[in-house]
């Protein structure tokens, strides 16, 4: 599952949307539950234009996602669109009820002030952001939109160390079946 | 005429609170309920009844001790900033006794909507000769035109007006080491060219704020804390440009965002689409110097995470687009030890600037977008000024 997730990984990062699709597919058919696949498969299904069905599982991720940053990006993600198509009175909507589910999620609140912007209150975005200020000052940590674009070392690591100590033990057996074996005579 | 304000109305309006632990009655005459409050105040208080002994007087703004009187007038001064905010007084009376009486009031911050004539349009004006130099020029020579229709000039000033600026650095990895101090220093020394009035806020950002300064004239106040800053992470250009502005937003004046920054984002959470209508409401002027390493192609293709090569290279273009929009441009730079040169360069032109103003002919306030045009008359000029604003509307209960 991991080496399916690393391979999607290293496909999204050369905008090979549809490989990335077909791993992370097969990733979730080994391991349905699994937020981060299922958060990039959301994604990636965007990108190739399959909007509804990326919505529907953005939407069921920002309100039920166990880990906090997939929460988090799982809510913009979904609010992207709406704000790319000036849908504002939506996009405010979901961004206040996300906001409520996700109040440490420091792009949301960018999102909602730009729908502030847009209705003509910009003393609102301001608060907004001011809001976002306070909430830093006590809550430094990785922003989820990074966390997406960096390579999932935590996630491989534990299954590359056990691929590593097989490998040596491997190694092991094998030098002993080598030398065990007959010798032959130089010709 | 002095409004005093009492306990018993205190507690009636909720913007002032007050305790009497001892027999002593404190009213605060000084700021006055419902006021915003800006610069030097007045903060005062009468204790009664008149002869009542009372061996100290202490006044706290927004938390923080400010002064002790020990015999009346119980008058006070406090440079509470220019800052658009709320403060809150707070007074506590000790008697003899060693009781204490206590009294406080909140003022209010002012509505961005109401700080601002928003008939008044204002327009930041840069002209250049075919030398580029800045010529000398009267308000006679200016042909001003909103939506085509020419415009009769209210206001007319050049030169040394004071500004508010946002300088925003993107501290991302690329930045490192040496490149971000130096980066920095070009910063700071465009806060210490800055004159008395003008004010600057400095913004450190990659794909998170790393650093963000209040707003202030003192160059020193810009340094405070950049030590320990280190270049990390992506590049979030738009959501830290659409930041700025929004920082902007409650300034007063003349409102400038200096953006240094290769202009690759990365990790932005809004486009660059989101981010132009957002300079259109907004009257900052944006600079942005960008970094572009020696041998580096203007037009490089770029692929990240959250977008392909075509969305980079539109998102650069629109980047480009908003800046000229705005009246601004693009000081384009192929080593950073040119930083300096370039925010010296953005500061000069700032206060070459000419400032005209009118009052639009045609703006109802029904968010329609006017077009704004300039010309200066005899021509061989080059003018860069905003392309136009939003005709908003103003907030419910603000007269026009």
């Amino acid at each position: 599952v991991e080496a399916l997730l690393g391979l999607a990984v290293s496909f999204e990062r050369y905008a090979e949307y549809q490989a990335a699709r077909e791993h992370l597919e097969r990733l979730l058919e080994a391991r349905p539950g699994d937020e981060e696949g299922r958060l990039r498969l959301a994604v990636n299904l965007a990108r190739l234009g399959e909007k509804g069905k990326s919505a529907r599982q953005l939407e069921e991720l920002a309100g039920a996602a166990e880990a906090s940053w997939v929460r988090a990006l799982a809510a913009e993600e979904r609010a992207r669109p709406l704000l790319r198509a000036e849908k504002w009175e939506e996009a405010g909507a979901w961004l206040e009820q996300a906001l409520g589910r996700s109040p440490g999620a420091d792009k949301l609140y960018l999102q909602a002030a730009l729908v502030e912007v847009a209705r003509g209150e910009p003393w609102r975005a301001h608060e907004t952001l001011d809001r976002l200020a306070s909430r830093r000052a006590s809550e430094p940590s990785v922003e989820p939109r990074f966390r997406y674009a960096s390579w999932p070392v935590e996630r491989l690591s534990a299954p590359r160390a056990r691929v590593e100590e097989s490998l040596a033990a491997s190694r092991e057996a094998l030098a002993q079946a080598l030398a065990e074996l007959p010798r032959e005579q130089p010709r | 005429m002095r409004r005093r304000v009492w306990l018993g109305a205190a507690l009636l309006v909720g913007l002032v609170g007050a305790s009497a632990a001892s027999a002593l009655e404190i009213a605060i005459v000084s700021p006055e309920p419902g006021q915003p409050v800006f610069g030097v105040v007045r903060a005062e208080v009468e204790i009664y009844p008149w002869d009542a002994p009372v061996e100290r007087v202490e006044l706290f703004v927004d938390g923080q001790f400010v002064e002790m009187r020990r015999q009346a007038p119980w008058s006070f001064e406090v440079d509470v900033g220019q800052e658009n905010r709320s403060h809150e007084f707070y007074f506590a009376v000790f008697d003899p006794g060693g009781e204490s009486g206590s009294a406080s009031l909140r003022t209010p911050r002012i509505r961005t909507d109401e700080e601002v004539e928003v008939e008044l349009q204002q327009l930041y004006v840069t002209v250049e000769t075919g030398d580029g130099s800045s010529p000398s020029l009267g308000a006679e020579d200016f042909v001003v035109e909103d939506n085509g229709e020419r415009q009769d000039l209210v206001t007319f000033e050049r030169g040394d007006i004071p500004f508010t600026a946002v300088l925003a650095v993107d501290a991302s990895v690329s930045m490192k080491g040496r490149r971000l101090r130096i980066a920095l220093d070009g910063a700071r020394a465009f806060a210490a060219a800055m004159k008395p009035l003008d004010e600057a806020k400095l913004l450190v950002f990659s794909d998170r704020s790393l650093h963000e300064t209040p707003f202030t004239s003192f160059a020193g106040v810009l340094g405070v804390g950049l030590a320990g800053i280190e270049a990390a992470g992506g590049t979030a250009l738009n959501d830290f440009l659409f930041t700025s502005m929004i920082r902007l937003e409650q300034r007063q004046g003349r409102r400038v965002v200096v953006l240094l920054s290769d202009g690759i984002d990365v990790h932005s959470v809004l486009s660059m689409k989101n981010v132009r209508q957002t300079a259109g409401v907004s009257q900052a002027v944006l600079y942005w110097i960008r970094l572009l390493e020696r041998g580096e192609d203007e037009e490089a293709r770029h692929v990240s995470f959250w977008r392909d090569s075509d969305e980079h290279a539109l998102e650069r273009r629109l980047l480009r687009e908003t800046v000229e929009e705005s009246g601004g441009r693009v000081v384009t730079i192929s080593s950073i030890e040119e930083v300096g040169g370039a925010f010296a360069r953005v500061l000069r032109e700032l206060r070459e600037q000419y400032v005209l103003g009118y009052y639009a002919s045609d703006a109802p306030g029904d968010g329609r977008w006017h077009r704004v045009s300039v010309d200066v008359r005899g021509g061989g000029h080059r003018v860069r000024v905003r392309r136009g604003y939003f005709d908003l509307p103003n907030a419910p209960g603000q007269q026009r």
